[in-house]
């Protein structure tokens, strides 16, 4: 991440195949003006350059020239660090230090001068060796013990022993107490000790008078193999890898240690105190420091061939490098003053400086040809039309008739059979099922089949799906449908749904309906005389006796039907008898019963059997003409609201106690979790108590719930009574259909909405609108939003008017005139179209403000402003 | 040469894979060699180490948190709840990300699940610990890599007597908190050297408010960092405090210890950035900025820094400002499909039509991902309307939505689009579904509502 890269003045390549590391390159000025740069390779090569760069007619002139390497020098043991200092007793030259695994030597360069400038010659001649007898790791050079214009030489061995070598002579030796692995070592020289990165992660010091007096009193005096072992002076907790150590000198004559860890940048001054910390967000490789004024200047190297100049903790440049360095330094060359000097571990060395050569980052071209437009425009057309017909087919696709992928055809077997499956009955000996086919005849391949057969609740069919896919042959799916508990039926109508997709991937679906048997759940019993409920049926033509319509169920018992009056009752005698009586040729059908929801049942089926029977003949119809059974139907509303209160009451109880029971469990968490364990205080009382309460309160639910959904299939009874006996009343067609949908037999309860406040807010519409009695009742505010119903009375007083202005309608329709009924009827269409119409014009103009305003805010809406870190 | 020194050498070089190999030899021949085991084990951490302050830890709470301070908080004092600001330039009109958390100029760890990323593919009716997937992960890549067995067998291991020896306790702790992932001995051996060293090192405090965070134990992971920065002022303490109080969602607590930190630390990089993503989180976009501010000049390549002010800059109507951020993060070498197309939406807004469209040319040459391209597409479909070419808007919306089907803003502009046409009952039907996707959208439900009054 720069914006520069460093500009290369001069560079050389190690040929063979050598490796370097942190402390194989020094650049130093030996004896003259300017610096050299030394590097010494594990394979034991040392090098020696003197890079001049000659300034012709004010232009730097760069590049590697042969003369610039001076020497070359072979040995036989690899050479591991590199070290310049006055090292020679008498002498106040600098000489060449190297240190090899076991022995450290000392040589001295000489230039024997030549008539050309390439016939210099330098040679390099060794002073002294100390040989050494452990593995040596690294070493450092300094005045230690304030020795003006001698260095000694400190070398650590990889397992902690510290030899001090005063120039030609051994000194001493002592072990360092806390050590497994050698980290970097510098000598600081204002206060006289050596400061090292211990293996735990401290940076530790040590007085060099210390190391002395320990070196001293060990027994074996002058052997390098022992040495009593030293306990540093100030620790510093770093608590991290290091990976180079610097000291500098500013100008305060001030010393500072920088240390350059594994995540941070550390300087610490020299007695252990931190001066800053520089976090880094890369991880470093190596960094060299130097003072500029006051300040600490550092050069560090990053793992992303950045190198980066903070001064002190600023970064004050950052430019890229051409290859990944293992060292670097500063140098002051001949012409060129400050320059970097970085080396690579397989050996390449160059110098540089940073320069503002933009890095510039060229993005790869991308691959776009050019484009014709002519071309491109035909094909844009041409994929706009495949787009276009794409949404067009879907239309097309989804008008298809549904007959054209597939027919359906229903089968009831007639015969009934015992039911071999489990069901909630209590008298098990009239327990019947009856069969369902299903034909399919698929003209096509289809995706996906699913078939779902609908039956009213008491009522059960096994299994109620199939599932098929990649269809392609004819298919016969067999159901078996049976009573499940002891209650009334709704309604025989069993209801198939197949829902389909088709090869081309478009969904679709097919409902049909089959009548199922009456004697599945319906069977003779003695008709009663005297009953609470007449509704009677009236017929144009001459009615059927019993015996001909309920033929089927005549097979069981034949001597039962003959007379005029014939009783039927449920299967398992749960229900109230119905007796249907007819009087000869009097066009009429009687039905007589206890309770509306028993001769719920009959009503269907008589009409249904009826239209049947006279299905050839147009003209035949079906009149009811008494008036609608209400008090029955209300108080089946009325205890299904009941029940449904006790439910919900019964639910918020449980809601109740549950959270009651999470609260304890979490206050036993919390007391569990505490370090110092509290009593309980019978909170573990509670927990069971609570937990016994739900319990019940569970139980009490599940029975209420049983009980709600056998109130539930009374109320659909009572309401498929009704319907069916409005739906013979002769309405007019626009009001038939608001009838029919307000008083649906499915009741549903869901969470948060009971079936009365639907049913309410639709008996209000219908007052409000179709039924409304006066004027002053349409002007009223249409009712739009479900209430909850909490006043039951209301219901019933909507109900009762709905049924009643329904019935009232008729008569008075059926006595006035035509006219009349279409303005009514029509009018409230008109006064739903018109503000629907009128307000169209105006819609343009106000979504294209919206939209501005969503565009606005919103355009910066693209989600996307997100860069990834780099 | 000595072939430790050799492996020491690899090591500082980070050949890890060498250095272990090097490491292997010595100690199949000095199987009690200290120092290689500890050089070996230091080098196999190396190698799968992740600076664990910027991995993702972002998870809901769940019911039984008892660290939660308060569940209703004040406004202004929770990362939390996303209310409306006061402030001047409210971030509430920037769009959001999944999470409700504002959008902010990076991707980064921890913010902003990246989509796609495996915390995401969890789901979110499994409760997960706090422990990063990256943990998991790099314990079991970890293992892969080793032929004969684990390095260490820890199931018959005298924790107790390394944690007596300095040396060799700190790397073990490191290798085993994220080479193996093995927390419940990281942890025994944080304590116990802890006891070893008298509580005195704050790095072993340091470790151990680590496990106790990946235990879920913030409050005690915030006691040792508290003892820790008592011993020790480091900016690495500082910005673990920090997170364990945003975990804790005080971040009023979090920029008060940021505030503490520059004390010490003045114009420290790491704890300014904090401070701005913590404002940033807050809805306080002036401070946020302020102190993306003062990070750019003490570091001026920081890329998170300029990125977010040149986002600062482009929400408030100034997208010549933004483009001149987003051009010097591209001239630092960052290649990204998102760069370009920011880039191509402030030269859109900034009237350069001619860069435009090359931009996002290059932007939707760049995302591999599918959901980087729905919004490239998105952002073209501004470019189409912009001309004035609402077919082509259309387009453009379709095929985003085809990248991404649950993009809501998409949805939104597709259904005002088709209103203009007028489309009304499919207008409707596409705001539904905008809705449905999200739900407290201000345009869908300023939409709605007007289409439903007409």
């Amino acid at each position: 991440m720069s914006l520069f890269k460093t500009k290369e003045v001069w560079s050389h390549n190690c040929e063979d195949e050598e490796s370097f590391d942190q402390n194989s390159m020094i650049v130093s000025p030996l004896n003259s003006e300017a610096d050299f740069i030394i590097t010494g390779s594990h394979s034991g090569i040392l090098r020696i350059f003197k890079p001049v760069l000659d300034i012709n007619e004010g232009v730097l002139q760069t590049g590697y020239k042969p003369t610039d390497l001076i020497l070359e020098k072979s040995f036989d043991s690899p050479i591991l660090q590199l070290g310049v200092g006055k090292l020679v007793s008498g002498s106040m030259l600098n000489h060449l230090a190297i240190l090899h695994p076991k022995q450290v030597s000392i040589y001295s360069m000489t230039v024997k001068e030549g008539a050309t400038k390439h016939g210099i010659q330098y040679l390099l001649k060794l002073m002294y060796t100390h040989s050494l007898k452990r593995s040596s790791a690294n070493f450092t050079i300094g005045h230690f013990g304030g020795t003006l214009n001698r260095d000694f030489i400190c070398v650590q061995s990889l397992d902690g022993m510290l030899s001090i070598f005063e120039q030609e002579s051994f000194a001493f030796s002592c072990f360092i107490s806390v050590f497994l692995l050698p980290g970097p070592l510098v000598y600081v020289r204002k206060t006289d000790s050596f400061v090292t990165s211990g293996s735990n992660w401290y940076i530790q010091c040590f007085k060099y008078k210390k190391l002395y007096d320990a070196g001293h009193q060990s027994p074996e005096k002058g052997s390098s193999s022992a040495g009593k072992s030293v306990i540093s002076d100030w620790d510093f907790q770093l608590n991290e890898g290091v990976i180079e150590l610097n000291v500098l000198e500013l100008s305060t004559k001030e010393y500072v240690i920088l240390i350059l860890g594994e995540k941070n940048l550390y300087c610490i001054n020299d007695w252990g105190k931190l001066k800053f910390i520089k976090r880094l967000d890369y991880s470093p490789l190596c960094f060299t420091s130097f003072t500029l004024d006051t300040n600490v200047m550092n050069i560090v190297v990053s793992e992303t061939n950045t190198v980066l100049v903070y001064q002190n903790t600023t970064l004050k440049w950052s430019a890229k490098l051409h290859f990944l360095p293992i060292n670097i330094k500063r140098a002051n060359l001949w012409n060129l003053k400050g320059c970097l000097v970085i080396l690579s571990d397989e050996g390449r060395l160059e110098c540089c400086y940073l320069g503002t050569q933009p890095s510039l980052f060229v993005a790869p071209p991308l691959s776009y040809q050019e484009l014709d437009f002519e071309k491109a425009e035909t094909e844009l057309a041409m994929l706009n039309k495949i787009a276009k017909d794409l949404n067009n087919d879907e239309l097309k696709l989804s008008s298809d008739p549904t007959e054209k992928y597939f027919s359906m055809n229903l089968f009831v077997d007639p015969e009934l059979k015992t039911c071999n499956h489990e069901s909630n009955i209590s008298i098990a000996y009239n327990n019947q099922m009856c069969k369902l086919i299903i034909d399919v005849k698929p003209h096509g391949r289809l995706e996906e089949l699913q078939i779902t057969m609908l039956v009213s609740k008491p009522l059960k069919c096994v299994p109620d799906t199939f599932f098929y896919t990649d269809l392609k042959e004819n298919l016969k799916c067999e159901c078996d449908i049976f009573l499940n508990e002891d209650n009334e039926v709704p309604s025989l109508k069993c209801e198939v749904v197949a829902t389909f997709i088709s090869d081309t991937g478009v969904p679709r679906n097919l409902r049909k309906w089959v009548m199922l048997p009456l004697n599945l759940v319906i069977k003779f019993c003695p008709p009663q005389k005297d009953n609470e409920i007449k509704i009677n049926l009236n017929l144009n033509r001459d009615a059927v006796p019993a015996a001909v319509l309920f033929s089927d169920l005549m097979q069981d018992n034949p001597l039962e039907a003959t007379g005029n009056a014939t009783g039927f009752t449920n299967v398992t005698e749960c229900g109230k008898t119905v007796s249907v009586l007819l009087a000869k040729s009097s066009q009429r059908y009687r039905l007589q019963s206890d309770s509306l929801i028993s001769s719920n049942l009959m009503v269907e089926q008589i009409v249904f059997r009826l239209r049947k029977h006279f299905q050839d003949d147009d003209d035949f119809s079906i009149n009811f003409s008494g008036s609608l059974p209400l008090a029955p139907l209300v108080s089946c509303v009325n205890s299904h609201f009941n029940a449904r209160k006790e439910l919900v009451s019964l639910q918020d109880n449980l809601a109740q106690l549950s959270s009651q029971y999470r609260l304890i469990e979490k206050r036993l968490v919390a007391k569990l979790k505490t370090k110092t364990p509290s009593p309980l205080t019978n909170q573990g009382i509670l927990l069971d108590d609570t937990f016994l309460e739900i319990m019940s309160t569970v139980d009490r639910l599940s029975e209420k719930n049983a009980e709600m959904s056998k109130i539930r299939v009374e109320l659909e009874c009572s309401l498929n009574a009704v319907l069916n006996l409005i739906k013979l009343m002769d309405l007019d067609n626009k009001l038939l259909p608001l009838i029919e949908s307000t008083f649906q037999q499915f009741v549903y309860d869901v969470d948060g909405q009971n079936w009365e406040d639907v049913l309410d807010c639709n008996l209000q519409y219908l007052l409000r609108t179709t039924l409304a009695k006066s004027e002053k009742d349409k002007l009223r505010a249409e009712c739009t939003n479900f209430e909850e119903v909490k006043d039951i009375s209301k219901l019933e007083k909507h109900i009762t008017q709905v049924l009643e202005r329904t019935s009232k309608k008729l008569s008075i329709e059926s006595m006035d005139l035509i006219e009349e009924k279409g303005q009514g009827s029509s009018f409230s269409p008109e006064k739903g179209e018109q503000p629907i119409g009128s307000s169209l014009g105006k819609a343009s103009s106000r979504v294209l403000s919206a939209r501005i305003k969503s565009s606005i805010s919103q355009v910066p809406e693209s989600r996307d402003e997100k860069n990834e870190q780099v | 040469m000595d072939k430790f020194y050799e492996a020491l050498s690899l090591f500082r070089r980070r050949k890890y894979d060498l250095c272990i190999d090097k490491c292997t030899e010595i100690l199949d021949k000095q199987p009690l060699d200290q120092a290689a085991w500890c050089l070996k084990m230091r080098a196999m951490t190396q190698r799968v180490y992740v600076d664990d302050i910027e991995t993702e830890d972002a998870f809901e709470s769940d019911f039984f948190d008892t660290n939660i301070v308060a569940t209703a908080p004040r406004p202004g004092t929770s990362l939390k709840i996303n209310t409306a600001s006061t402030s001047e330039n409210p971030f509430s009109a920037r769009p959001r990300a999944l999470t409700g958390r504002p959008l902010t100029g990076v991707v980064r760890p921890g913010t902003q699940k990246r989509p796609g990323s495996s915390l995401e593919a969890l789901g979110t009716a499994r409760p997960f610990t706090s422990q990063s997937s990256r943990t998991i992960r790099l314990g079991t890549a970890a293992m892969l890599s080793q032929k004969d067995g684990p390095f260490i067998q820890f199931s018959n291991f005298n924790i107790n007597k390394y944690a007596g020896k300095p040396c060799l306790s700190k790397p073990l702790f490191e290798y085993l908190f994220y080479h193996e992932g093995d927390m419940r001995n990281a942890m025994e051996l944080a304590i116990q050297a802890n006891q070893h060293c008298e509580s005195k090192d704050w790095w072993w405090k340091v470790q151990l408010a680590k496990c106790y965070d990946t235990l879920n134990l913030i409050r005690k992971a915030e006691e040792q960092l508290h003892s820790a920065v008592k011993l020790q002022h480091h900016v690495e303490i500082f910005i673990r405090l920090n997170r364990i109080y945003s975990k804790l969602d005080q971040p009023l607590s979090a920029l008060n210890i940021c505030k503490a930190g520059l004390e010490i630390f003045p114009n420290d990089v790491t704890l300014l950035i904090e401070m701005a993503r913590l404002y940033e989180n807050l809805d306080n976009s002036s401070m946020s900025v302020k102190f993306y501010r003062s990070a750019v000049i003490e570091d001026a390549i920081n890329t998170e820094s300029i990125a977010c002010i040149g986002m600062y800059h482009f929400y408030n109507n100034q997208p010549e400002l933004a483009l001149r951020y987003y051009r010097r993060v591209l001239a630092m070498g960052a290649h990204s499909a998102e760069l370009y197309n920011n880039l191509g939406l402030c030269c859109l807004f900034s009237q350069q039509l001619d860069l435009t469209l090359s931009c996002f040319q290059r932007a939707l040459d760049l995302a591999s991902d599918p959901l980087i391209k729905a919004e490239v597409w998105y952002n073209l479909s501004h470019t189409a309307i912009a001309a004035g070419d609402l077919e082509l808007a259309v387009l453009c919306l379709n095929i985003s939505l085809s990248a991404d089907t649950n993009h809501a803003s998409a949805l939104n502009n597709l259904a005002v689009l088709h209103h203009k046409m007028g489309r009304t009952n499919l207008a409707r039907s596409y705001f539904l579904s905008a809705k449905t996707l999200e739900n407290d959208m201000i345009e869908v439900n300023a939409n709605l509502e007007y289409l439903q009054n007409k």
